[in-house]
């Protein structure tokens, strides 16, 4: 169980939400073990959910890992942290910083292009997966919807194909 | 994707002038003020006299105190205080499970359930405690200063949960009374009367027309009764019955029936439960024909209840089959929306078909 | 090695009553698990020396300009400031030692030394002890009733009788109720009358249910007692929104509300108690761990310290005590009604004790428990005859007097339920009605049909509801 206590849900101030000392005291209530991260913290977060995951997997139990953050708008100043310290270690370079973002900068552009571009879901798709088989109404009620958007195709957006 | 959308959603004009339509509320009477307001502004307004009227009166939800994800409630913590209006932590069934027990004790609890997609943890309490509340005590207890409000039905983008219509469930519980207004004036009225009925209401409000529905709607306390139907169009060939937004696209394609000789009568249920049966019935007697429509899905959705009573009320006068065009079977589609919603030209369609049966 | 990871300040419970031990602080020393992966990523060692300067680093950004401090060991996320460390450690799912139980009377009923209660006088002392023998033989006589046909149900508060009359004796009339269904002493105590009980049980005319509940469904606005209903835990969060009423309307009461063991397990548990603490709300939960949820024993309906633990997951003040102890019991009640209304917050009690009767007369627990254990508790750790040691040693209390009791009771329970059989059922218009404050038109409609249906075949429907 991992609690993203980043502060807020939507306008609600935590301290609308409960009055308990955050989550994590409420593993023992349960009699499961917990833990408090800083969730701003890579390395805490990746040391926790690692620790936690061996427990949990070795002894069968489960785990609660309460991540502190804040959630924040446009930037992420937790990046710049991580960043000082595998520089630190001589893994990471400016370089290698502004390579990776116009990479993944260009690879999203990318994406959402061909996204935008691709073709849509076939017609028949909004009646499949409901069941694991489509039941007799919902055959009927596509063959309905066919004809229709056959007969009258201006009054449905273009690209489903039928 | 987004204009795609929108160029195939409802485009809202609530007619002003349209042949014999009333649309728009016809509460308005001589020397009253009006003013020009949305379906939120509305409700907003109504909440405000709430409170003021009934010092007893408590407003809350998730997110109510700045004023809502839907504005409902702006201004209304300011003004009262954070003691009568204020946010609940994120537990449905703890909000209206609090709720009751502020009703049980002779206030009036107006709760937000942010989405009528979420009010399922709720139903538990809704069902076997507000609805049983008076009668399993005889009388001695009850809970009808409840009133819980939520935004349903499609919106254009909102997928599997945030435009369900989860209407049909609620009418099937005895004890609970189910509103959906179609418009800002019918809103504010309808609140108002719920609100103030001694039974619990669930309020449901079309979040579609919030900000697009704007009406003249009179500034002071007014209440529109509670199980009365309105007859907001007459006509003398077909009887449509709908509630909430899809009245808009019913009535556009009245509009367009009308264009080819067909007269439609289009009826606003405005409660779900208990529901006017003589209004409609009295009508499809005129009219011989009978037309359902509403966003949920088609099977076990209220229009068979409508649909089954009629006939057993009016089986002989019926000239055709009562016809139901809604929502498929399926969970509410983001892309497949244009497809999966019962548009105008599918009423319109099953008005022809009904009519040349 | 065994190091409390300690909370923010804000949640240190400052000693209340220094006589209970409610909120018992947790800091002895709990088991605490040191785990770092083996063979973890070799760059654990090359970690920059100084982590607080990191670890500060990191929030400099993204806080308000409030921190200034940046070797600071406090972090100051919304909702408060906390603490940090620099080494791995899990909080352990439990306390080593479980929450120690608050008892005045030991197993035989002697006051134990240096216990702490607050004291009853022998009017209350009385009269407690009478009600837990007048709920007891009117569990007896309405079982056996059921047993013979006379009933189509009932449920009993075996071994829960100190928790049923001790709890209401410490309440105010003004206090409000709102029980699970194994909490009848309460009504008792206030006054309910056993002709009251046999017409709700009976469905008769004179039930103020109106005929429309199973027995053992009862409820008396009179008394501020909400009436049961069989799901479960659906009261909690209806309990919090009455105190939080009581709370706006300055009275001088709380809300108080009964669940079992398995009630705690409920959504609407969490939902309540987290509510009473945001709500600041007046509240009571007193839960009755009685060991079995019909046929669940507790090591199946959660694996924490019980209930009591939970108090604190919420910012609950909590206190478990001997709920077959009726000093206890009381004392436990007492202080926390004063503390919920005086500071305006919940407090949740966890009465520890056996539900001796089989869950109901349609269970037979034989099934799956041993006779010997129901027996023990039945037998060893009685809550009447430990009172009734303490009560007497006071001198209040005789053979003769017990003997008197029981048979007054008994008569007035055999003629309540000779008068509640007799009663007529309520009229058949009491099924339509209510539904709503006035009957809506469908719900006309169809008293009409079901009359019609009655005339035309009379032999399909029961001859005692008056029409």
């Amino acid at each position: 169980f991992i609690c993203r206590n980043n502060g807020w849900a939507i306008s609600t101030h935590i301290s609308e939400q409960f009055r308990s000392d955050g989550i994590v005291v409420k593993g023992r209530a349960y009699g499961i073990r917990s833990i408090r991260v800083d969730g701003n913290d890579a390395l805490a977060v990746y040391s926790a959910v690692r620790s936690a995951r061996e427990m949990a997997v070795k002894e069968q139990r489960p785990v609660l890992i309460e991540a502190m953050t804040y959630r924040v708008g446009h930037h992420s100043t937790s990046d710049d942290s991580t960043k000082k310290w595998v520089e630190d270690n001589g893994w990471w370079s400016e370089e290698d910083e502004s390579k990776i973002r116009s990479n993944a900068r260009k690879q999203i552009l990318q994406a959402i292009q061909a996204a935008e571009k691709w073709d849509k879901q076939p017609l028949t798709e909004l009646f499949s997966d409901v069941y694991d088989v489509k039941p007799k109404n919902l055959e009927e009620q596509e063959l309905g919807l066919k004809e229709l958007v056959e007969k009258q195709p201006q009054d449905y957006p273009p690209g489903f194909q039928i | 994707m987004a204009s795609l959308l929108s160029r195939f959603c409802r485009k809202l004009a609530l007619p002003g002038s349209a042949h014999g339509s009333r649309m728009t509320s016809s509460t308005a009477c001589g020397s009253e003020t009006v003013k020009s307001l949305n379906l939120y502004s509305a409700i907003n307004q109504a909440l405000h006299i709430a409170l003021e009227t009934d010092p007893r009166s408590y407003v809350f939800g998730e997110d109510v105190g700045f004023g809502g994800v839907f504005r409902c409630t702006t201004g209304l913590a300011e003004r009262f205080g954070k003691n009568r209006v204020f946010n609940t932590p994120l537990c449905e069934q703890g909000i209206v499970g609090f709720g009751i027990g502020l009703a049980a004790m002779g206030n009036r609890a107006v709760v937000e359930i942010q989405f009528a997609d979420y009010i399922y943890p709720a139903f538990d309490q809704i069902v076997n405690e507000a609805a049983k509340f008076r009668y399993r005590s005889g009388n001695q207890f009850n809970c009808g200063g409840l009133t819980i409000r939520a935004p349903y039905g499609a919106v254009g983008h909102g997928g599997h949960y945030h435009s369900q219509s989860p209407e049909a469930f609620f009418c099937h519980v005895p004890g609970i009374k189910v509103v959906i207004p179609r418009s800002p004036r019918e809103a504010k009225g309808l609140l108002l009367s719920s609100i103030r009925d001694p039974n619990p209401v669930v309020f449901f409000e079309p979040k579609w027309l919030y900000r697009q529905a704007v009406e003249e709607v009179p500034e002071h306390d007014y209440m529109i009764p509670l199980s009365q139907a309105e007859i907001i169009r007459e006509g003398s060939d077909i009887t449509l019955v709908g509630w909430g937004a899809q009245l808009t696209v019913m009535e556009q394609a009245c509009l367009d029936a009308e264009k080819e000789g067909i007269s439609c009568e289009l009826i606003d249920l405005k409660t779900l439960l208990p529901w006017d049966k003589e209004t409609v019935e009295a009508s499809v007697k005129k009219t011989g024909r009978l037309l359902i429509s509403h966003e949920a899905p088609i099977t076990g959705g209220f229009g068979a209840e409508i649909s089954a009573t009629i006939l057993e009320r009016c089986f002989l006068k019926l000239e055709a089959p009562v016809s139901r065009v809604c929502g498929l079977d399926t969970p509410f589609p983001l892309v497949f929306e244009p497809f999966y919603m019962p548009t105008k030209n599918k009423i319109l369609d099953a008005i022809k078909s009904t009519v040349n049966y | 090695m065994a190091q409390h990871l300690k909370s923010s300040k804000s949640t240190f419970l400052n000693v209340l009553r220094h006589s209970l031990a409610f909120g018992s602080p947790s800091h002895a020393s709990p088991h605490l698990r040191h785990n770092l992966p083996h063979g973890g990523p070799p760059s654990i060692k090359k970690v920059s020396p100084n982590p607080l300067t990191r670890l500060c680093n990191t929030m400099v950004d993204t806080l308000s300009s409030s921190h200034e401090d940046t070797n600071s060991q406090v972090m100051d996320f919304p909702g408060g400031k906390v603490s940090f460390t620099p080494e791995i450690r899990f909080i352990s799912e439990s306390n080593e030692e479980r929450v120690p139980c608050y008892r005045v009377l030991d197993d035989n009923g002697q006051q134990l030394p240096n216990s702490q209660f607050v004291p009853v006088s022998k009017e209350i002392a009385v009269k407690m002890y009478s009600d837990m023998v007048t709920l007891q033989m009117m569990d007896n006589i309405f079982y056996e009733a059921q047993r013979q046909g006379r009933l189509s149900f009932y449920a009993t508060a075996y071994g829960e009788e100190a928790i049923n009359i001790a709890s209401a004796a410490a309440l105010s009339p003004d206090d409000v109720i709102f029980p699970q269904y194994r909490e009848p002493g309460v009504l008792l105590w206030r006054g309910f009358t056993l002709q009251e009980f046999a017409n709700q049980c009976f469905g008769n005319k004179s039930d103020y249910g109106k005929g429309r509940q199973m027995p053992v469904h009862y409820g008396s606005n009179k008394l501020n007692y909400f009436t049961v209903s069989a799901t479960i835990a659906t009261q909690l969060p209806n309990a919090v929104g009455a105190a939080y009423s009581l709370k706006m309307d300055g009275k001088d009461a709380c809300a108080v509300t009964f669940f079992g063991d398995g009630g705690s397990s409920e959504g609407d548990f969490h939902a309540a108690m987290n509510f009473a603490a945001v709500m600041e709300a007046p509240v009571l939960f007193i839960c009755r761990n009685n060991g079995w949820a019909i046929s669940t024993p507790t090591s199946d309906q959660f694996r924490s310290d019980g209930v009591v633990v939970k108090g604190r997951a919420y910012g609950i003040r909590s206190i478990r005590v001997d709920g077959n102890d009726a000093l206890a019991m009381y004392s436990a009640v007492h202080e926390a009604r004063e503390m919920a209304i005086r500071e305006h917050r919940p407090i949740l009690i966890e009465a520890l004790t056996y539900r001796v009767g089989h869950h109901s007369t349609s269970d037979d627990s034989t099934r799956y428990r041993s006779a010997d254990e129901i027996e023990w508790w039945n037998k060893a750790r009685n809550p009447l005859s430990r009172f009734r040691t303490w009560v007497e040693s006071n001198g209040w209390w005789s053979d003769e007097a017990e003997s008197d009791l029981r048979s007054r009771i008994k008569k007035e329970m055999l003629e309540a339920i000779r008068v509640a059989e007799k009663t007529e059922k309520p009229n058949l218009n009491h099924m339509f009605s209510d539904v709503y404050d006035v009957p809506p038109l469908n719900l006309r409609e169809q008293e009409l049909l079901v009359r019609q249906a009655i005339k035309s075949h009379p032999q399909d429907y029961p001859s005692d509801v008056p029409l």
